[in-house]
């Protein structure tokens, strides 16, 4: 197989004296779509913290592109060509759609793509096309989750990080963002997507790990986690 | 209308134009960063002494020192926040108050040693020089001052909204983790927008320079002016700071024309606390006091 993309070796990661994740192991193959399923408070977001640098790990190390990355800084990671939709979409409320979307292309690499990357958001959501001069704090829950998305792409990344991009959302909306996903992910892109609606995130991806407790408890193919007794029980009711 | 009123709204807004361009530093400071400058009128009174100085030695017109004041005071600005402020970054507001109180004290205090208590003022061709029209005094240095005032206001609020460096101050003030997951040095962000702040600020005070008292310790009765009109125009709202100094400068006018001087200075208090107690966010309320 070729080298992993994201290479996550036996990371700890602590807040103050309180250890959240336990010798986490990951890997994310170019053009995958790989889920981390888990319940509240397991460390999902600590974990897509750790990897774009809000969190420094204690022990273990985080390789991106073959370059070693734990530590550094999320100003930093992004350059290095990752991206992350964050938890609860959080849109700049004060600042137009359309500032929203130059900010996410404020490092220089994609300042220089902006047109071009503008119209392909805009082809994915042309909802925001029609928004562009409102304000973010007045678009609705959808909206503002495909503005973080769109926000997130104008960067030009290789990986894309989403932390529960479907929370809060109405059933078909729901839909309509793991839809898109995939289409992005049609677009060569590679996708790390964090969630709590197990079920369609192991329809969309590929591979799954879920963690519970800031421990990964399994990891495989997500077709096979959706079979497997364990998962059907507690995650998808069944 | 009584030609007194007319008069005394005339040197209301003139008054008010220049409070404006003084506290729109102010109020960005605190917008982006929470921080309260306490040392915001010392960065009037070394705008005020960089045209004194220029005037002195090179006879240079104190407009034209404006640009040199600018210059001066954003990397003084950026210094201070890059090497002093940006360690309380983080910290309780307390500790950047604290900071700056202290800056208030020491480039005051520098400035007595250097330059001793006198009082000084720069005497131009024009000073003193009014026009009338329809029967209505307008001194000419407060009107080329105004003038430059607004500019000035509308250029900071115009560099906010249009340009790459304007939009990751905005985005920082507004969430300042995710604007470092776009990539924005917030650490460098905060020292240019305190650069900024304090170079339009150091501006006011070399166009002010013609027609005020200038000495090292003037400082103290602009931090309380700025932190008025902030009040009045909402904390952090850049375009509250012309409404709040135009409000200021309109009332203190009316107070001194038909009460008296002693009253107007009162009046400063009295409508600051009104607001603090009435109405926090400003009169337009969109201040933001979290
Ligand atoms: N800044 C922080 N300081 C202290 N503890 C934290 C902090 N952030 C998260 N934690 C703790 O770490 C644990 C994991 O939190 P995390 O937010 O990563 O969970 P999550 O899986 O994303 O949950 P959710 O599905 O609710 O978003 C929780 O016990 C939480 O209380
Ligand atoms: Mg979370």
């Amino acid at each position: 197989m070729t080298e992993p993309l994201l290479d996550i070796k036996q990371i700890d990661v602590s807040f103050f004296d309180v250890r959240v994740l336990h010798q986490i192991d990951l890997k994310v193959y170019p053009s995958e779509i790989v889920t981390v399923i888990g319940p509240n408070g397991a460390g999902k977001s600590t974990l897509l913290g750790a990897i774009v640098g809000f969190q420094v790990p204690t022990e273990g190390s985080i390789t991106f592109k073959g370059q070693n990355i734990t530590g550094i800084a999320p100003e930093k990671t992004v350059q290095l060509g990752m991206t992350i939709v964050p938890e609860g979409a959080r849109v700049f409320t004060d600042m137009t759609v359309m500032d929203n979307l130059k900010m996410g292309s404020y490092i220089k690499s994609s300042r220089a793509l902006r047109s071009e990357t503008l119209e392909m958001v805009f082809s994915f959501f042309p909802r925001l096309h029609e928004r562009m001069k409102q304000k973010g704090g007045t678009l609705s829950g959808g909206e503002r989750q495909m503005l973080a998305i769109g926000r997130a792409l104008m960067s030009r990344p290789s990986l894309l990080l989403l932390d529960e991009p479907s929370l809060g959302l109405a059933p078909l909306l729901v839909t309509k963002v793991f839809e898109t996903i995939v289409q992005i992910a049609a677009t060569g892109l590679t996708v790390l997507l964090v969630e709590q609606n197990v079920h369609f995130s192991l329809e969309i991806s590929q591979r799954a790990y879920v963690l519970e407790n800031g421990r990964m408890v399994k990891d495989g193919p997500s077709h096979e986690i959706m079979d497997n007794d364990y998962i059907r029980k507690s995650y998808l009711a069944l | 209308m009584d030609a007194v009123l007319v008069q005394a709204i005339i040197n209301g807004l003139l008054l008010g134009g220049v409070y404006a361009a003084y506290s729109a530093g102010f109020s960005l400071i605190f917008g982006v960063m929470g921080v309260v400058n306490l040392a915001h009128g010392e960065l009037i009174m070394l705008g005020a002494f960089t045209s004194y100085w220029l005037f002195q030695f090179f006879n240079l017109d104190p407009y034209f020192s404006a640009p040199f004041a600018m210059v001066f005071l954003f990397s003084f600005g950026y210094l201070v926040q890059r090497f002093i402020l940006n360690r309380v970054m983080g910290l309780p507001h307390i500790m950047s108050y604290i900071l700056t109180f202290g800056l208030h004290l020491m480039v005051a205090n520098i400035a007595i040693k250097i330059w001793t208590h006198d009082f000084r003022s720069i005497t131009t061709s024009y000073s003193g020089a009014n026009a009338a029209i329809l029967g209505l005094n307008i001194p000419y240095a407060r009107l080329i001052t105004f003038v430059v005032a607004l500019f000035v206001t509308w250029g900071l609020w115009f560099f906010l909204m249009k340009t790459e460096t304007g939009r990751a101050i905005r985005a920082t003030a507004q969430d300042k983790e995710v604007a470092r997951l776009m990539g924005v040095d917030i650490r460098n962000i905060y020292a240019i927008t305190f650069g900024l702040g304090a170079a339009i600020t150091g501006l006011s005070g070399a166009v002010i320079s013609p027609f005020v008292i200038i000495s090292p310790e003037m400082g103290l009765e602009y931090t309380i002016i700025a932190f008025c009109v902030v009040v009045l125009g909402g904390m952090g709202y850049i375009p509250g700071a012309l409404v709040g100094g135009l409000t200021l400068g309109v009332a203190q006018s009316l107070a001194a024309t038909y009460l008296n001087a002693g009253v107007s200075v009162a009046i400063t208090f009295i409508i600051l606390f009104m607001m603090l107690v009435i109405r926090p966010t400003g009169i337009l309320g969109k201040g933001n006091i979290a």
